[in-house]
């Protein structure tokens, strides 16, 4: 495995966490809401799933727009899109794995309303 | 303090305080106590003797789990209270006055004269002897208490012979019962004023009647050693004004007499000196609270535009007065007395409160003391009660919408998967809700409704009342904007917050990690695991 290859699947995880960690800042600032209707549940599953979304599409188009374009021999290019695409599925695993540890690790705080 | 304790309001003010009281204990001011309780009247449909006694009701259905209800110490509602009913009955043919009660016109034609001619003496003829009783004794205490004390008395004689007893003689038995029981270590508090008609005329008499219903109920097996007894009351002087009775009201002999509230401050002169002179009275109390309103207070009536004065009756609801919530805390002083209470005659107690620019200011040390941080225990128990009234009734919308409130507070709870309460009903939920409506405000359409402490508030304005006056909001814009954590004049007790989080998210995450009930409040059901938990997170939030 190449340098290139090792980067994308570190890029992809550390994405993934700093996706997390920023969905699990923004749940927290998200107040507690009383009434009939509260949203505030609602708002951190939302924002949960949003990072959800957003950790590959970040991952895909740096991977893609910034370090293959740096990449000028096309068999090593070539085992860094498949590095890429694998690390971005590990990437949304790890993401949605670790959302829903953490979750239920802290069922009874707003981050336990992600699942 | 192991005594046994009860309550006796009588008449329109006595209730009242009652209410007053009842919302005492709501906040969790009578711990681990069990109130025995006795609305007295003369009038079974009273207006105010209905809502305290609807009131009671519901604070004891919102007590209870399957009919079992227990004392609880450090929550809210944690007096278990017990209602008993006794009104004198001024209904039907032969009851409805003086002269037909009386029998004035029956035995020997000897026995009629004396009659008359004693009752002639004490009792104007044409108009006190034959106005309709059943709306109380307008202000006619001399007429009153012989009634009052015959109508017990009458009461404990049925039950001796134990034929055609009415349910209200069967309560007053039950009541009499555990003050006979409870003996020498019964402590009995009475709510009344001085200055009217049912509750002036009782107030004296009350010790006395008690004992002899006991004596004659048990055909002379038992009695009531009232030296040994603690009995305690109110003086409560006069603190309200209405329209006077015009002449057209008093031409029909039923109404020829009505109270006439510019007498009241000569009634009031002439109760005190009576109390401070009567031996009867100085010998069967330990202690009277002297309570008065020595400024003038808004005249009754005014918003309901009526054309008569209300002489009694379901119409007779009077709005809530703060001089009524000084008795109930009366009593509290009176219920946790250490000692004091051997006394031979009775001592009077009165203290004074800061008087400023035309307004009194209140702060919670004047309404319970400090002794054993009484004052600290009481800002407490009042602010989270109110804190909670504004969180089921604003945050949580109780009061515009039907099935919200406290229900929408369970399910924010199992939003944070604390699912444990889920099982309380919705029948449950919303008794919670009514009775946070009858303390604090509900709104009928976009009419806002006062409740009790509003109201108690109102009669303060626009002096100081130991909270924020922003705690007192009275629109839904104000409301909503209202920070239910922040209603104490002193900073410090309000709940936590900072950049990222506001008070109530800060007593939220309080209420989810912190709040489960403790063993020694000794909640049992999961409605009062529930309560306990909501005091304890308010508790927390309010850094006593």
């Amino acid at each position: 495995m190449n340098d290139q290859s090792i980067s994308a699947y570190i890029i992809s995880v550390v994405i993934a966490l700093i996706f997390l960690l920023i969905a699990a800042i923004i749940s927290n600032l998200i107040q507690y809401e009383g009434g009939s209707h509260p949203k505030d549940k609602g708002k951190r599953k939302m924002w949960f799933w949003i990072f959800a979304i957003l950790t590959p599409l970040v991952i895909l188009l740096y991977g893609f727009l910034i370090v293959r374009t740096d990449i000028n021999v096309p068999s090593l290019r070539d085992k860094y899109t498949i590095a890429l695409s694998i690390g971005t599925g590990v990437s949304i695993l790890v993401y949605v794995l670790l959302g829903f540890i953490l979750s239920k690790i802290f069922k009874n705080g707003k981050i336990g309303n992600w699942f | 303090m192991n005594d046994k304790l009860f309550v006796v309001a009588v008449g329109g003010t006595g209730m009242r305080c009652l209410e007053a009281f009842t919302h005492l204990c709501a906040i969790g001011m009578f711990d681990n106590q069990e109130i025995e309780v006795l609305t007295l009247d003369t009038d079974q449909n009273n207006g105010n003797k209905v809502k305290v006694e609807n009131l009671i009701r519901l604070y004891t259905r919102i007590k209870s789990t399957d009919n079992i209800c227990n004392p609880n110490a450090n929550t809210f509602f944690s007096a278990k209270l017990n209602l008993h009913q006794f009104w004198t009955n001024y209904e039907g043919t032969g009851r409805e006055n003086y002269r037909n009660i009386s029998k004035l016109n029956s035995g020997t034609p000897e026995q009629q004269e004396e009659n008359k001619l004693l009752s002639d003496l004490f009792l104007e003829k044409n108009s006190v002897q034959e106005f309709n009783l059943s709306h109380g004794y307008r202000a006619q205490t001399h007429l009153g208490s012989h009634l009052m004390y015959h109508g017990i008395v009458e009461a404990a004689r049925n039950l001796a012979l134990g034929k055609d007893v009415k349910v209200e003689e069967r309560d007053l038995e039950k009541f009499l019962g555990k003050m006979e029981k409870a003996g020498s270590d019964a402590r009995v508090f009475i709510f009344g004023s001085v200055f009217g008609g049912t509750g002036a005329s009782s107030i004296p008499v009350l010790p006395k009647a008690f004992k002899d219903a006991v004596y004659i109920r048990s055909a002379g097996k038992s009695t009531l050693d009232l030296s040994k007894m603690k009995f305690g009351s109110t003086l409560l002087t006069e603190y309200f004004s209405f329209k006077k009775p015009d002449l057209k009201q008093m031409t029909s002999k039923e109404d020829s007499v009505i109270a006439d509230s510019s007498f009241f401050p000569l009634n009031s002169q002439a109760a005190l000196h009576f109390y401070q002179s009567d031996p009867t009275v100085q010998s069967t109390y330990k202690k009277l609270y002297l309570v008065g309103w020595p400024i003038e207070s808004k005249p009754l009536g005014d918003e309901r535009k009526e054309d008569k004065v209300i002489t009694g009756g379901a119409n007779q609801k009077n709005p809530c007065h703060i001089t009524e919530m000084i008795c109930a805390c009366a009593a509290y002083d009176f219920f946790t007395r250490k000692d004091g209470l051997e006394n031979p005659k009775a001592e009077y107690l009165y203290k004074a409160i800061e008087y400023d620019k035309s307004t009194f200011n209140f702060d919670f040390n004047d309404f319970v003391g400090n002794d054993d941080k009484a004052g600290e225990t009481f800002a407490n128990r009042l602010g989270a009660f109110l804190s909670l009234a504004h969180i089921v009734l604003t945050k949580n919308e109780a009061a515009t919408k039907d099935e919200m409130g406290t229900k929408a507070f369970i399910a924010f709870l199992a939003n944070q998967k604390i699912n444990m309460y889920l099982s309380i009903s919705d029948e449950d939920t919303i008794e919670i809700d009514n009775y946070m409506k009858e303390f604090a405000y509900t709104f009928d359409s976009q009419k806002f409704i006062p409740g009790w402490i509003y109201q108690i508030r109102g009669t303060v304005s626009p002096g100081r009342f130991m909270f924020n006056d922003k705690a007192f909001s009275s629109t839904i814009k104000e409301l909503n904007d209202l920070d239910v954590g922040a209603i104490f004049l002193d900073d410090k007790h309000h709940w936590e917050k900072s950049v990222l989080s506001s008070r109530y998210d800060t007593f939220c995450k309080t209420l989810i990690n912190k709040g489960e009930p403790m063993p020694e409040q000794k909640a049992n059901s999961l409605k009062e695991k529930f309560l306990a938990h909501i005091y304890n997170a308010i508790t927390l939030s309010q850094n006593f």
